[in-house]
């Protein structure tokens, strides 16, 4: 028995691409699986659903019934049982309930507590799904009584709880420690960080949003900031916060500080790593362009100098790509934004990357002052120098209100937190954050 | 039938019971009691329930003086039943909780109360599910128990505590570890503390009560010695045949 239904084009719809209407088909299909399950004897749900534009017609303007019964014969799909575990956690749930009720076979959308299941068969249930790693309790179980409720749930629970933020070290007796990372989103340096930082100093990294999951990326540091405070909040129900970042990293938790202070918890401090504020840096006053890239090709072979050929190839390629990216990809879709902005929208952020959404976010970020305390840890090689002027206060001092402080590391933008300069980097934030942790201890 | 203040009548029924009682209990039963009915999966759940109800609702009749099939029960926002006072003169206080085999009631005036009856047998995870949820002295003096009386221990302190959430109303929605029963061999059953309350353990008072060979149960109520009393239902209605004269 086949269904065909037609699906009405919404007026002002958006164009959407065959794999997007494909996945939002089938979505339709199980919904009205489900709802005529819910309306149905079983015998008459339609095994198969067909969506279609609209329904073929012969020559007098009728549905042609042939035509229709060939487009069944092409997408004729094997008829499932809705009751039918799905994914995995309804698999492993259905396994589990069947043991403890000891029932055959349950069904997804079979109520727990009129499969025979009481107070006691609860617990023992529960127990056994937090054992198998999902994560649900009796007093969910109580309101979402099926297997496929609880599925639901479980998955959306572990989503929030554990992949956006990642506990890089939750040992060690002092304040936590928050890092967001650079546009890349390089989970690594942290966790090289973590390792100088030392046992005692908890360090989370905060997951770029855009990266797990159905999240799209955001374009504006306010949106991205709103987003990782939801999830601190509840790592740590109150203040002070710690935060650090590094590049991109470093505006996000300035904005994420700002939020933190809107909202009346208290922050520790800032500590920003090698982020310039848009403006502190420009082109050298009386270069042309054809010096400027003379310059930046002399300061790429220097940097090739002592590299086997195949490096070079290797390396050449490298900067290529980065060239394309952030010379072209970024401007344009800066250019694409601000026009989307003009017309009061915004950029649809499902279909850019995360590090094109992130260029975005703070090119149009706009600075306001801060008056908490910050330091800034400082690459002192600045390689792009002979072409770009970099004021020595990196737009911050125009900003912060509070203790601003700079503290100089060696390396330049793309090694300082590689090694060796990365121990420098810790053994700064170290210095930093031991000044606030005594100064806190003291007051309290 | 009448309930004296500071009494506690404690009835019980076996079950299942034969076709015909089934389907005469199905009569007395209200609309949404038989639309809960058929969820049942299995029959013999359908049948145990429409039974419990039925049987509920001739002891109810029979305190309030009314027919059975008239009663209305209310619900807490946790689906603890309850005879709402506006409905009926004299406030009767009722619970009931059945296992496999056995549906225990318990009817009393004006103070609020819970029963929880399970049947002996081998708790699968046992130790797994006490540590995730009684509380931690519970579960130190559970592991005192010798093995071959540990299943047994543990359903002593499960039903003193699940009486306690049925009395209080809140059931499974309250954390299980949060209050504290004494439930061992030769302890006298009661509420050692209570995470929300202080006052808790001298509001209620828990028994240990009477219950078939294969079964134990456990009740709370609210105040101080209780008169209690045993009564079976079979004896007392089923010896002239109908259930409803």
């Amino acid at each position: 028995m086949t269904a065909y239904l037609i699906k009405e084009k919404q007026s002002g719809e958006r164009n959407v691409s065959i794999a997007e209407q494909e996945a939002y088909n089938r979505q339709l299909k199980e919904e009205i699986r489900l709802f005529c399950a819910q309306k149905l004897n079983p015998y008459m749900i339609p095994h198969n659903f067909v969506i279609l534009e609209k329904f073929p017609q012969n020559k007098n303007g009728k549905i042609d019934r042939m035509a229709l019964s060939k487009l069944s014969d092409i997408v004729e799909i094997a008829p499932m049982d809705i009751n039918t575990p799905q994914t995995f956690q309804e698999k492993i749930l259905a396994l589990i309930w069947s043991d403890t009720l000891k029932v055959p076979k349950v069904g997804i959308h079979d109520n727990f507590f009129y499969l025979g299941g009481d107070s006691l068969t609860s617990l023992q249930m529960i127990n056994k799904a937090n054992n198998a790693g999902i994560n649900i309790t009796v007093a969910q179980l109580l309101d979402n009584p099926t297997i496929y409720s609880l599925a639901a749930l479980a998955l959306n629970g572990v989503k929030q709880k554990s992949s956006l933020i990642i506990p890089i070290n939750e040992k060690g007796n002092n304040p936590v420690l928050f890092f967001v990372p650079a546009i890349t989103g390089d989970i690594n340096s942290c966790k090289k960080l973590s390792y100088y930082l030392g046992d005692e100093q908890p360090l989370y990294f905060l997951v770029p949003v855009g990266s797990v999951g159905k999240t799209s990326p955001l374009t504006k540091i306010e949106d991205i900031a709103a987003h990782h405070l939801k999830e601190i909040i509840k790592v740590q129900a109150d203040g002070p916060y710690y935060l650090t970042g590094f590049c991109f990293g470093g505006f996000v938790i300035y904005e994420l500080a700002k939020q933190l202070e809107a909202i009346g918890k208290e922050v520790g401090i800032l500590i920003i790593i090698d982020s310039y504020v848009p403006g502190s840096y420009y082109p050298k006053p009386g270069l042309s362009l054809f010096q400027m890239n003379k310059a930046r090709i002399k300061n790429q072979l220097d940097h090739m100098q002592n590299m086997s050929f195949g490096k070079k190839i290797k390396h050449v390629r490298k900067r290529m790509k980065k060239g394309w990216k952030v010379r072209v990809v970024r401007p344009l879709a800066r250019l694409t934004n601000k026009f989307y902005v003009s017309k009061g929208k915004n950029i649809v952020s499902k279909y850019i990357s995360i590090d094109v959404a992130d260029d975005i976010a703070w090119n149009s970020y706009k600075f306001k002052e801060y008056n908490g305390d910050v330091s800034i840890i400082r690459a002192n090689d600045i390689n792009s120098g002979s072409w770009i002027y970099h004021e020595a206060g990196m737009g911050w001092e125009k900003l912060v209100r509070g203790k601003l402080k700079f503290i100089d590391v060696g390396g330049n933008h793309s090694t300082i937190l590689k090694e060796p300069n990365i121990k420098q980097v810790a053994g700064a934030i170290k210095s930093s954050l031991s000044e606030v942790y005594a100064k806190n201890l003291v007051e309290a | 039938m009448q309930l004296q203040e500071n009494e506690v009548q404690i009835w019980k029924l076996k079950l299942p019971q034969q076709a015909n009682f089934v389907a005469q209990s199905y009569h007395l039963l209200s609309e949404d009691e038989k639309n809960r009915a058929e969820k049942y999966k299995f029959n013999e759940d359908r049948d145990n329930f429409i039974s419990s109800r039925g049987v509920l609702r001739i002891i109810a009749g029979k305190y309030l003086d009314v027919s059975p099939e008239s009663i209305k029960f209310s619900y807490s926002s946790y689906g603890k039943p309850f005879l709402s006072l506006t409905e009926y003169p004299i406030r009767v206080n009722f619970n009931l909780s059945d296992t496999k085999g056995l549906v225990l009631y318990a009817f009393t005036l004006k103070n609020e109360i819970g029963i929880d009856v399970e049947s002996l047998h081998k708790i699968m995870d046992m130790a797994a599910v006490a540590s995730r949820f009684f509380s931690i002295n519970e579960v130190q003096r559970l592991k005192h128990v010798a093995l071959a009386k540990r299943d047994d221990a543990f359903l002593s302190c499960w039903t003193l505590k699940e009486a306690y959430i049925k009395a209080i109303g809140e059931g499974l929605s309250c954390p299980l570890d949060q209050f504290e029963m004494a439930f061992t061999e030769g302890q006298k059953p009661s509420l050692l503390y209570s995470q929300w309350d202080e006052n808790e353990k001298e509001r209620w008072q828990m028994y240990r009560i009477q219950a078939p060979e294969g079964y134990i149960a456990s009740l709370a109520v609210e105040g101080r010695s209780h008169n209690l009393i045993y009564k079976d239902f079979e004896k007392e209605f089923l010896q002239f045949g109908s259930v409803t004269k």
